[in-house]
């Protein structure tokens, strides 16, 4: 479903959004945080990329890297590339990028309240964003806001124009923070954990609108979430994160069908699972990620894996591949070494 | 359906009875109707899950048992006791064996003592204990929940993560060696791998120490994984109770089959349906619906659904729902 309807784009061989060994560390108090250490993944014109992982992985330090939205004294990006459309973003002025920002991509955040100014009505917000990048007229440009918040859904919009940020409930909110990602009709959507504030049913709307936007135009949308369920539902593609790195990444399919990596397995065993009786044992994993400030060597999941051998403490595990595009970093990966069954 | 030998009458007492229970709120003079005639059992060694979406009343009814603060009508029974009523010194004298757990780790702890400290807390409110005796006890308690006692025992809260915290919350609430816990979304906020190391480290202490627990939370999978049975609320009123394999295989109620419709499933299978199962937003408490107050969202609403309010009824064994139409049992 996502990305196999009939009215997919012309799909060019170049994807949109390409990260190359993308490094991005903090200086803190702590020492040198690794945030995201060496991260590469693509993403075709019209498609979904989930990325998940357990809370401090990296995934909202990756999404904001892109977007350069990270705090400038203590962020350091020591390598890597960001290719949106052919250009490397990281090559840009502030004044370049902030021609993409809101315009050609665009982001979603957790917590709609810190991104939506709280003195503002919201239809005068959408308005700017439309008069900043598109140069719209005020008059054209509340008629678009008002076309918008009708399209993801706001009830009685017209008076919901007027109605400031903390008038709305949590899911007409993150409804509003849709509403103005989609202003400039962006190529590219980063939705970073979009549902996780919000009760399941408003989840589940919110989910919808999402998958019903993209296919209406045609965007391309990287969902992240530390719910695989979530993810599940909206991604064609899927990648793991897990202390700074991709450790696995597939089709949802292939995925789901066959994990490789011992932790994409146990994150999947950890959910309880709907279709399981009530008190069925659930497979924990034990301890917790490493300090991304400490040393760190070998394969990142050693400690908590239950593979572990001393190769996986010491070196780090390349990266295995399964045609056409399953990518896995592990030193025993599941499966081959017929480990009992994946799901 | 299991045989008849199952359907003898109830001869054991339940250890919590919950009878029509309400909570109002007044805000800026109008009156918030938080839960609204709620009644239920909570039985000797039975986990009760309590279901609904953010602001239905979940964590008032739990805290209304606890007396935090007392509700406005209705009974509190708990060992045979009405806990309604009661004053200062006489809740003293249960609290020991009634806690709750909260849903943020962090902030439910005081930031300035030390864990020891705070686990050993409900000791020094209930009664003079040697000084050897409590660090005993609070040693055995952190152990229990799986913590080093030795190396945690000095730290202070912001030194642990979420989940470390949530097990010194549980160890605080197991000192006293309580007969029921309401956990209040005690495993929400946290990461799902902490989260199943929470789930099964509470199934090993309801077996342990024999307890009961009111388990809230709006997680489905989680409420189904840990409950006997389940009850669902929808703004402030009971849908439908019944055995948990039971309420997920057959809902009865319009509204458990909506919530249950939208969760969203690990498995690419189910990835076809993205409709949502409920559409709008919860009507407001200050202004409930008459009638059936799922009747503004409910697909099967009809003209009595406005006039009369649905009754609770049996519609199985140990399964109950308030509706007119009900669905068919599957
Ligand atoms: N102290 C209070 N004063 C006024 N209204 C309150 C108070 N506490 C709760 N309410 C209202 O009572 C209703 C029920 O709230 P409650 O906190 O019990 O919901 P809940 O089901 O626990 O929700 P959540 O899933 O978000 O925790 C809500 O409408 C809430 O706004
Ligand atoms: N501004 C910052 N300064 C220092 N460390 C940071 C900063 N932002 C994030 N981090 C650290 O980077 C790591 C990844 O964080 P984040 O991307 O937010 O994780 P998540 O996967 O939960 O979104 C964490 O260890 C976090 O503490
Ligand atoms: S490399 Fe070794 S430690 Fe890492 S996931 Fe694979 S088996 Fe486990
Ligand atoms: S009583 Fe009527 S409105 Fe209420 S749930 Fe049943 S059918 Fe729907
Ligand atoms: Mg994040
Ligand atoms: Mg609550």
């Amino acid at each position: 479903m996502a990305g196999s309807t009939a009215a997919d784009p012309i799909c060019t061989d170049e994807p949109l959004l390409r990260l190359e060994s993308l490094k991005v560390y903090f200086r803190a108090a702590r020492g040198l945080v690794r945030a995201v250490d060496g991260v590469s993944v693509a993403l075709e014109r019209g498609r979904t990329l989930g990325i998940v992982g357990e809370s401090g992985s990296g995934k909202s330090v990756l999404a904001r890297s892109v977007l350069r939205l990270l705090p400038e004294r203590s962020t350091i990006q020591t390598g890597g590339r960001i290719l949106f459309d052919g250009q490397d973003l990281c090559r840009l002025s502030e004044s370049e990028l902030r021609r993409i920002r809101g315009r050609r991509i665009a982001m979603v955040f957790q917590d709609p309240m810190t991104s939506l100014n709280p003195v503002i009505p919201i239809g005068r917000q959408i308005a700017q964003v439309l008069k900043y990048h598109l140069g719209m007229a005020p008059k054209a440009a509340s008629a678009r806001a008002l076309d918008l918040l009708a399209s993801v859904g706001v009830p009685s919009p017209r008076q919901r124009l007027e109605e400031f940020p903390h008038q709305l409930s949590g899911g007409m909110r993150q409804r509003v923070m849709i509403a103005l990602a989609l202003a400039c009709d962006p190529e590219l959507l980063i939705a970073d954990e979009p549902t996780t504030a919000l009760d399941v049913t408003v989840q589940a709307q919110i989910l919808d609108l999402l998958h019903r936007q993209q296919n209406e135009r045609g965007m391309t949308l990287i969902l992240i979430s530390h719910d695989l369920g979530v993810v599940a539902k909206l991604a064609d593609r899927i990648a793991v994160m897990y202390a700074g790195r991709i450790v696995e990444q597939a089709s949802a399919e292939a995925l789901f069908g066959d994990m490789r990596m011992p932790y994409t397995a146990a994150l999947f065993r950890s959910i309880p699972k709907l279709a399981n009786p009530s008190h069925t044992r659930l497979e924990a994993i034990d301890g917790r990620p490493p300090d991304l400030a400490g040393e760190l060597r070998g394969c990142r999941f050693a400690p908590r894996c239950r593979f572990a051998g001393d190769r996986c403490r010491d070196e780090e595990p390349p990266l295995g591949r399964k045609p056409p595009d399953h990518e896995y970093a592990c030193w025993h990966p599941m499966h081959l070494t017929a480990r009992g069954g994946n799901a | 359906m299991p045989d008849m030998i199952e359907n003898q009458p109830h001869t054991v007492e339940p250890i919590l009875r919950v009878e029509r229970l309400v909570k109002q709120y007044a805000v800026r003079r109008r009156t918030v109707h938080a839960v609204s005639d709620v009644s239920f059992d909570v039985m000797p060694g039975e986990t009760l899950g309590l279901v609904g979406e953010s602001g239905c009343g979940k964590s008032t009814v739990g805290r209304a048992i606890l007396q935090l603060p007392p509700p406005t009508s209705g009974r509190v029974v708990f060992e045979g006791h009405n806990l309604c009523g009661l004053t200062g010194q006489a809740l003293r004298a249960i609290r020991p064996r009634l806690q709750m757990v909260f849903q943020d780790p962090i902030s439910s702890l005081n930031p300035r003592r030390h864990i020891a400290d705070i686990v050993a807390a409900p000791l020094t409110l209930s009664f003079g204990i040697a000084p050897a005796e409590r660090d005993r006890l609070v040693r055995e308690m952190l152990e229990a929940v799986g913590l080093e006692a030795k190396t945690v025992w000095s730290m202070h809260p912001h030194e642990l993560s979420g989940g470390q915290c949530q097990r010194v919350s549980l160890a605080r609430a197991l000192i006293l060696k309580p007969r029921l816990i309401v956990c209040d979304e005690a495993v929400s906020s946290l990461d799902v791998s902490v989260q199943a190391q929470i789930l099964n480290l509470l199934e090993d202490m309801k077996a342990r120490f024999d307890l009961s627990l009111l388990f809230i939370a709006h997680d489905l999978a989680v409420v189904k994984n840990i409950s006997d049975r389940i009850a669902v609320m929808y703004l402030g009123k009971l849908c439908e109770i019944a055995p948990s394999d039971e309420l997920y295989a057959g809902p009865r109620h319009p509204y458990t089959k909506a919530l249950l419709s939208s969760i969203p499933s690990p498995d690419p299978k189910a990835k076809g349906s993205t409709d949502p199962a409920i559409e709008g937003d919860l009507p407001s408490p200050f202004h409930p619906p008459s009638g059936c107050r799922f009747r503004t969202r409910c697909p099967r609403a009809q003209p009595l659904c406005t006039q009369q309010e649905p009754p609770m009824r049996v519609l199985a064994q140990d399964h109950f729902t308030a509706c007119h139409f009900p669905l068919e049992a599957s």
